[in-house]
């Protein structure tokens, strides 16, 4: 690995948002791809992340401040990829269902999802079927993903993927969902493609979600 | 016996004629006129009513509590007004919105707010409540959260502690030294006041901290506190309401006579036959998964029976409650689950 990329790398695993800013532009500057930047020093780092919060390495505020520091770079970052026509790993929205006000489990993944190279469009929380149907039709999403803290909420995912299914564009995407009380059985019976126990292994299924 | 008599038996490590099941007042209180509910009391459902032997009265703090309309929704607007600075918080419909502490100036406030608090008995207003209330329920002095989880639960919020934990150490030190002072304070006075049970409403979730946090703020907290509650003759619970796995070790050493609110996955990450075997000589106080109310009436009979029989083989030092979500068929289902801990009868 590159020795300012590794610089990144590691930045990023301590969550050292400034290192993070201080960086990007020298290794921009010392010519290095913002592809290999993103792919190698960021991507990479925020994988490691997933993998030490699976491990009970990270737990967290490990995770919260690993991913600012990978916003801060993605930041300088984005011009450049952009002018590169780098493209993402995909493009997701992701919300907290309707009747559902909890908005930490969803942000964590958004930003994993982020931190993986994922465009993440984040439609908040108790977030409307219409909502989800109207953010399909506009944007050009792949994967929807439905967050649930409450059992009472749970419903919710069911009447969005109904929704998306009598729009007619259930097959254009893939559906996740995740939150405390979601299970792999419960994700099957109303229709999901994927079900992740939390924002690191939600990563590794969006990956395998638009590979499939 | 009554459901405050096997409560007892429960907090002394007895064997009660069943195991206990109660509700949080909280979670009831919104429909407590319903008449769906006296069959249940006198089938043994008791429910818990936290009050304060306490009370904080603060200096030189100006507070201004306002509601307001936003986008059409109602909003609240917690003011703290103080010689160096004000914060405020929002909330929609009960959720924080904006927390108190969101920048460095803001712990500042909030620690010349926390230093000017004063921590005084309000046991003649403890007993006056606990005398008034109904014969199925029972009355639990509190002494709040410990330091570090009123930073991260009262005041930041997760997503902003996560961040000022690296951001802004020195005035998160300076808040939590400051809270601990109070919190000894309160605990000095709850120890010479009434109850047998003291609830540490600590909201503790092992993924927000992880052990070596947990080693560091609230280990030496309970090992420093929770023995003058001891001393004074009384048990303490911490409600540990989410997930304990990643700290189990630690958990097994703090000074904690009850884990409260203990839940089994999936929102939990412990099966209680775990839990029983990393604790066993915790009480344990746990909800049945909210997603277990909604079984049909012989699969939640079965998942009662089967928790029973992992959380307490012997009968003793294990509670069921309703301390989180509140089963939305709760006039058909919480019937089924004290039907079923008739079973447990000795």
């Amino acid at each position: 690995m590159d020795p300012i990329i590794r610089e990144i790398y590691d930045a990023i695993l301590a969550g050292n948002s400034k290192a993070v800013e201080a960086k990007v532009p020298v290794a921009l500057a010392a010519g290095l791809a913002p592809k290999q930047i993103l792919e190698e020093g960021m991507i990479a780092a925020m994988a490691e992340v997933g993998r030490l919060f699976e491990e009970g390495e990270y737990f967290v505020p490990e995770m919260l401040i690993a991913a600012r520091a990978m916003q801060a770079g993605l930041a300088l970052l984005k011009p450049r990829l952009k002018e590169g026509n780098v493209q993402s790993a995909g493009r997701v929205a992701i919300g907290s269902v309707l009747g559902d006000l909890h908005d930490i489990g969803k942000n964590l993944v958004a930003m994993m999802l982020e931190g993986a190279g994922f465009e993440v469009l984040d439609l908040g929380t108790n977030v409307t079927p219409a909502k989800f149907v109207a953010t399909v039709t506009e944007k050009d999403v792949r994967i929807i993903a439905l967050s649930a803290l409450l059992t009472t909420t749970m419903a919710s995912m069911k009447t969005t993927i109904d929704a998306l299914a009598q729009a007619g564009v259930r097959g254009k995407i893939k559906i996740m969902v995740g939150g405390a009380p979601i299970t792999e059985v419960f994700a099957r019976q109303i229709g999901a493609d994927g079900y992740a126990p939390d924002a690191s292994r939600a990563v590794a299924l969006a990956k395998s979600l638009v590979a499939a | 016996m009554t459901i405050r008599e096997r409560i007892d038996a429960f907090w002394s490590g007895e064997r009660p004629d069943q195991i206990p099941y109660t509700i949080y007042q909280n979670e009831w209180r919104h429909t407590a006129d319903d008449p769906a509910w006296t069959p249940m009391y006198a089938n043994g459902l008791g429910v818990t009513w936290y009050l304060r032997s306490f009370e904080w009265k603060l200096r030189d703090v100006e507070i201004v509590d306002q509601p307001y309309v936003e986008n059409g929704k109602p909003m609240r607007r917690l003011t703290q007004r103080t010689p160096v600075g004000e914060i405020h918080a929002t909330w929609a419909d009960g959720w924080n919105q904006k927390y108190f502490l969101e920048t460095a100036a803001d712990y500042r406030v909030l620690t010349y707010i926390i230093r000017h608090t004063d921590v005084v008995p309000a046991y003649d207003a403890y007993l006056a409540k606990a005398a008034q209330l109904p014969p199925h329920a029972i009355a639990i002095p509190e002494i709040w959260r410990t330091p570090l989880q009123r930073i991260l639960v009262d005041f930041a919020g997760l997503e902003n502690f996560g961040w000022h934990l690296s951001e802004y150490a020195g005035e998160l030190q300076a808040l939590y030294d400051a809270l601990l002072d109070n919190f000894r304070q309160v605990v000095e006075v709850v120890a010479k006041g009434p109850g047998r049970y003291v609830s540490n409403l600590e909201n503790f979730t092992a993924d927000s901290l992880g052990p070596r946090r947990y080693e560091k703020y609230l280990l030496p907290v309970y090992e420093e506190c929770f023995p003058i509650l001891h001393a004074a003759g009384k048990l303490v619970g911490s409600h540990y309401d989410g997930r304990t796995k990643s700290c189990r070790a630690q958990i097994t050493r703090a000074p904690i006579d009850l884990i409260e609110s203990l839940t089994p996955p999936p929102e939990g990450d412990q099966t209680l036959a775990e839990a029983r075997a990393a604790w066993p000589d915790k009480l344990f106080w746990s909800n049945l998964n909210v997603g277990g109310y909604e079984l049909p009436p012989k699969e939640l009979k079965e998942l009662v029976l089967k928790r029973v029989a992992e959380g307490s083989p012997d009968g003793r030092r294990f509670a069921f409650e309703v301390s989180e979500q509140y089963p939305a068929n709760w006039r058909d289902s919480m019937p089924v689950v004290l039907e079923a801990l008739k079973e447990t009868r000795g």
